[in-house]
């Protein structure tokens, strides 16, 4: 019986710790998130003035004429090598990739597969636009269609890349883009146009 | 008393180091040691959760039966590894990212459950402190010491930035890396040190070099408390 009651008494005294912290945690946790996502927003995006997320994998990128220059998504492939990765792509209104992150570089091989976010990666992709027809298929297509070799020892990383970035812009300026207009069109009809 | 609390902080730095000379803890040692800030990052992690945990184990000794001691420990040490992890996420997801699975996998890390079983349960206060302080330090030191190295050979690179602080020092450019070069011709790091089997080499290596080190020093002192015990001889021959 004394047993238990230790026990007992010890985990309630653990759980009541931590949700004690956690509540003076819960704030700060959505600032770093919303400060981080901001950093990378206004490096993709050195004009712009604000941004607006119309989604929670979508935002639009607007200058100080409040007229949108460009759109960043949120990608994502769960075939990286250490598992899922996501992306955070900048476009321009014509869908021509600017430039990407990935944002959780950290589970790839720190040297192979983190040069995803190296700069002579990620300038190949600029100016391509975000559709996997116009981004490579296989290992062989990255000279064809980036000027660039796969990166030598983490093909894995290179093909969850393109994989990302092509499929996820498919879904945008296909059925996605209908579905913002029919979720949008009432709210915010100014954004119907630009998309358009 | 002066020396044996002296003795309870540095054994964990050089006679019981828990990585070099216990080898305990080798799992996290081997795979967060990729960038100078995650290996400082875990062994500051793991000093928190061992202190804490040393002070709460040491203060309920004569309360926790010892037939459910494992469980009462492994709540306590988990709830320390709670907290930490809480905040590295709340302050620098990055790190808890890099850090990844092994750090919540510190709640079953054989260096905190054996100072909590082995020292904490069984010593006063001051001393479970001075355990756990020097054999955090102890782990923190290898473990930056591996990161750096590795990072500096395998990436040619030093991270120390956290949040907003600090910042990546490159030294691609200052340090030409011996003149190593990839498959095409162009200047590179030693990847394979990044890699875990250069994490095994490079820790292998500085597990003889301790070993050596600390066989050395027996020798030498053995030697010399025989030729003191030789002189003493002589000397009390002499007298009589």
């Amino acid at each position: 019986m004394n047993k238990s009651i230790v026990l007992a008494v010890i985990t309630v005294v653990s759980a009541l710790l931590i949700s004690g912290f956690e509540f003076l945690l819960f704030e700060k946790r959505a600032v770093t998130k919303q400060n981080e996502e901001l950093k990378i927003q206004k490096k993709f995006f050195p004009d712009a003035l604000s941004f607006e997320k119309i989604e929670d994998d979508f935002i639009l990128a607007k200058n100080s004429k409040k007229k949108t220059i460009g759109y960043i998504y949120f990608a994502e492939d769960s075939n990286g090598y250490g598992g899922n990765i996501r992306f955070m792509v900048a476009v321009d209104i014509n869908w021509k990739i600017i430039d990407f992150i990935m944002l959780d570089g950290h589970s790839e091989t720190p040297g192979l597969g983190s040069q995803a976010n190296d700069d002579w990666f990620r300038k190949a992709f600029k100016g391509v636009k975000a559709l996997s027809k116009e981004l490579p298929a296989s290992k062989k297509d990255f000279q064809k269609k980036l000027k660039i070799d796969a990166i030598s020892g983490a093909t894995i990383t290179s093909m969850a890349t393109v994989h990302a970035i092509g499929k996820t812009g498919d879904n945008y300026q296909g059925w996605h883009k209908n579905v913002l207009r029919q979720k949008f069109i009432k709210t915010h009809a100014i954004y119907f146009e630009e998309i358009n | 008393m002066e020396k044996s609390r002296w003795h309870d902080f540095i054994k964990g730095l050089y006679r019981e180091n828990p990585i070099l000379v216990s080898m305990l803890g080798l799992c996290p040692t081997l795979a967060v040691t990729t960038q100078t800030i995650n290996g400082i990052t875990m062994g500051l992690a793991v000093t928190f959760v061992l202190l804490g945990s040393n002070i709460i184990i040491s203060l309920l000794k004569n309360i926790i039966p010892a037939n459910i001691r494992i469980p009462s420990y492994i709540v306590i040490i988990a709830t320390f590894v709670t907290l930490i992890r809480n905040f590295l996420t709340a302050y620098s997801p990055d790190i808890n990212k890099a850090l990844g699975i092994f750090l919540p996998l510190i709640v079953v890390n054989c260096i905190i459950l054996g100072r909590a079983e082995a020292f904490a349960s069984k010593n006063s206060l001051g001393r479970s402190i001075l355990d756990a302080l020097g054999m955090g330090i102890g782990f923190t030191l290898v473990l930056t010491f591996i990161a750096l190295v590795r990072e500096v050979i395998g990436a040619g690179k030093i991270t120390l930035q956290i949040a907003d602080f600090g910042k990546i020092y490159d030294l691609q450019d200052s340090f030409s890396l011996l003149g190593f070069t990839d498959a095409k011709g162009a200047k590179a790091p030693i990847l394979i040190f990044l890699l875990p089997p250069g994490g095994f080499i490079l820790l292998g290596l500085l597990m003889g070099a301790m070993n050596y080190i600390q066989r050395e020093t027996k020798a030498r002192l053995e030697k010399i408390n025989a030729r003191r015990n030789k002189t003493d001889d002589h000397h009390n021959e002499h007298h009589s």
